[in-house]
């Protein structure tokens, strides 16, 4: 009687004994087998043969060319990055102001500090998130403990900030509950509808009558106000939408929308925020925010998505990448920026369609001409990574040449400009 | 990365210093061209920095980074295909190592295994390139190029037979120090 066939492991495991990637468990197993299996151990020695060889040739060396444009377009990326954290810091703390003076006004005069409003700022704030902006900036320099900061202040104002809204929506409640048990209805029917359109009059004390209705139009401000604040990238949108008060936010924002479009440099403009969270839909309001305030909110946050959405359609439709990382890796950036441009755009726009398409065949002078007047027309569109791309095409194609120094020059244009709004 | 989202102005070159040199090997390797190795590799970078704030720390960087890579040098490919342009001509390839041994067995082995990597299929050296060179793990190769994970390890095994088939072929052996990982 012959001996029973030795039980191999399959071929699969034993390639990831190979690369390290079978469990520990497994790995011994393995090995217990190998050391007595003449068959898999030569199975492994095939392997570690091929992985020597491989390894034992040096790879190539990184081209150094584009490596100059390449740090300078990261360099003004982040620039843009950091421009945008200070640039929502900023707004968070503004609406999160608002909000609360929007609240103090509505309150009646019996529940006030005696001082009233002269003494206001010396108040510490009662919105957790505004207390955790007033706090002092940490030190420059210190990015471990500013990340740890960070972190912690955004967890905490996660959670402080639900409690703090439904506090101060049960208090507004209870106050035009006892004041006008009868016109509540009424009110917040009329709040619905005027809201958006007729911002609460700030200048002057409110009646009776008036501050039942102010009560509820703040009830939906402030939620709108906070829950913007709270996720961040969305602020564009409900800030938009709740177009009321907020003479100083409406500013800050139509002031941002200036210097986007105006010709600061791209360093100084606060970065659009990405389609894929303006796209969502608005936050459900946790707490106390009613229906009133999410209703708002998405009615405000429409246009914004559908504008960024229209965008990244634009993108993918222009996009050659094929996988989804790929995709996103081509998002919008440049066709935002190609949308933001005056007249002349569409024109040029179309020339470059031209240009691509002549140039999958022209060779030679004709190529060089081609790619100078793309890298220019690329350049005034401020599409600022395909101007790269194509420029550096330019002077590693054709080194030496007028053209190329030309391509060079508009290629170093896209350098980093200081940003608006400093991290702090 | 993350600092780099975060606005750190100082990450996004350390990240290059880190990591642009084996994305060049690896796209150099996969296109077999170093003038389209150059393209795609500056696009990859370019593409890194337009999706950053996409990139989630759930993801390893390496596994996203070689993603872009390899995304690029698909289509490139395609593009190549679709252009149908002249045969490429490989550029001779330098010798840069200082140890005048290792040169020269490298300098022998070299044009072999280049010759040998670019001969598999497509598919094969897709697989072979981002276990071998980007150290992506079998489970993630799978996750990236669509295909199941035991189809992702016979191609990885068809492709070191291939290898080891041409190198013997060659009359070269591998070099000392061969070992299980």
């Amino acid at each position: 009687m012959r001996p029973p066939a030795p039980m191999h492991p399959d071929d699969d495991r034993l390639l990831e004994l190979a690369y390290g990637e079978a469990s520990t468990s497994e790995a011994r197993a393995l090995r217990q087998h190998v050391d007595g299996c003449a068959r898999c151990r030569h199975v492994l020695e095939d392997i570690a043969e091929v992985r020597s060889a491989f390894r034992s040739v040096p790879a190539e060396p990184a081209p150094e060319r584009g490596l100059e444009s390449l740090l300078a377009y990261g360099e003004q990326a982040a620039a843009r990055a950091r421009s945008r954290r200070g640039g929502l810091r900023v707004l968070a703390l503004l609406s999160a102001a608002t909000a609360f003076s929007v609240v103090w006004l509505v309150l009646p005069a019996p529940q006030r500090p005696s001082d009233g409003l002269a003494h206001a700022p010396a108040t510490p704030p009662t919105d957790a998130l505004a207390q955790a902006e007033v706090r002092a900036a940490p030190a420059q320099g210190d990015r471990a403990r500013d990340e740890v900061d960070d972190r912690a202040k955004d967890s905490k104002e996660k959670e402080a900030l639900p409690e703090a809204k439904s506090e101060r929506s049960r208090k507004e409640q209870t106050v035009t509950e006892r004041r006008l048990p009868a016109e509540l209805p009424k009110q917040k029917a009329l709040s619905k509808v005027d809201a958006p359109a007729e911002p609460p009059k700030l200048s002057r004390a409110p009646s009776d009558g008036e501050a039942a209705g102010r009560a509820a139009a703040a009830t939906d401000l402030s939620g709108a106000l906070g829950s913007a604040t709270a996720s961040g990238g969305k602020v564009g949108g409900a800030g938009a939408g709740t177009a009321g008060p907020p003479s100083v936010a409406m500013k800050k924002r139509s002031a941002g929308t200036r210097a986007d479009e105006g010709s600061t440099g791209a360093a100084a403009r606060p970065a659009s925020p990405p389609a894929s969270v303006v796209a969502q839909a608005p936050p459900a309001p946790a707490g106390a925010l009613d229906a009133r305030t999410a209703e708002a909110a998405k009615i405000a946050a429409a246009p914004m998505a559908e504008a960024v959405a229209s965008e990244d359609k634009t993108a993918s439709a222009s996009g050659v990448a094929a996988s989804a990382p790929a995709r996103n890796a081509a998002k919008p950036a440049p066709t935002m920026q190609a949308m933001r441009m005056g007249a002349g755009s569409p024109e040029k726009q179309a020339r470059l369609g031209e240009i691509r398409k002549e140039l999958e065949t022209a060779t030679g002078d004709r190529r060089k001409a081609l790619l100078l007047e793309k890298c220019e027309i690329e350049a005034s569109l401020q599409l600022g990574p395909d101007a790269v791309l194509t420029c550096s095409t330019v002077t590693r194609e054709f080194p030496g040449t007028p053209e190329a120094k030309r391509a060079g020059e508009l290629a170093r244009g896209f350098s980093v400009q200081p940003p608006a709004q400093d991290d702090r | 990365m993350r600092r780099f989202q975060r606005g750190d102005a100082r990450a996004f070159p350390e990240l290059v210093r880190r990591h642009r040199a084996a994305v060049f090997a690896f796209v150099l390797r996969w296109t077999q061209d170093r003038a389209r190795a150059e393209d795609i590799l500056q696009e990859t970078w370019l593409k890194v920095v337009r999706a950053s704030s996409d990139w989630s720390p759930r993801a390893r960087f390496t596994t996203w980074l070689y993603t872009i890579a390899r995304n690029a040098c698909v289509d490139g490919a395609r593009r190549e295909r679709a252009r149908a342009a002249e045969p490429l001509v490989t550029e001779p390839v330098s010798t840069e190592a200082h140890d005048p041994e290792r040169a020269a067995a490298a300098s022998e082995l070299r044009p072999v295994l280049e010759a040998a990597i670019a001969a598999l299929p497509d598919a094969q050296r897709e697989v072979f390139l981002l276990r071998e060179m980007a150290g992506i793990p079998f489970h993630e190769i799978a996750r990236m190029t669509g295909a199941p994970e035991p189809t992702v390890k016979s191609r990885m095994r068809y492709a070191l037979e291939a290898l080891r088939t041409r190198l013997t072929a060659a009359g070269i052996d591998a070099p000392a120090g061969g070992q299980v990982a």
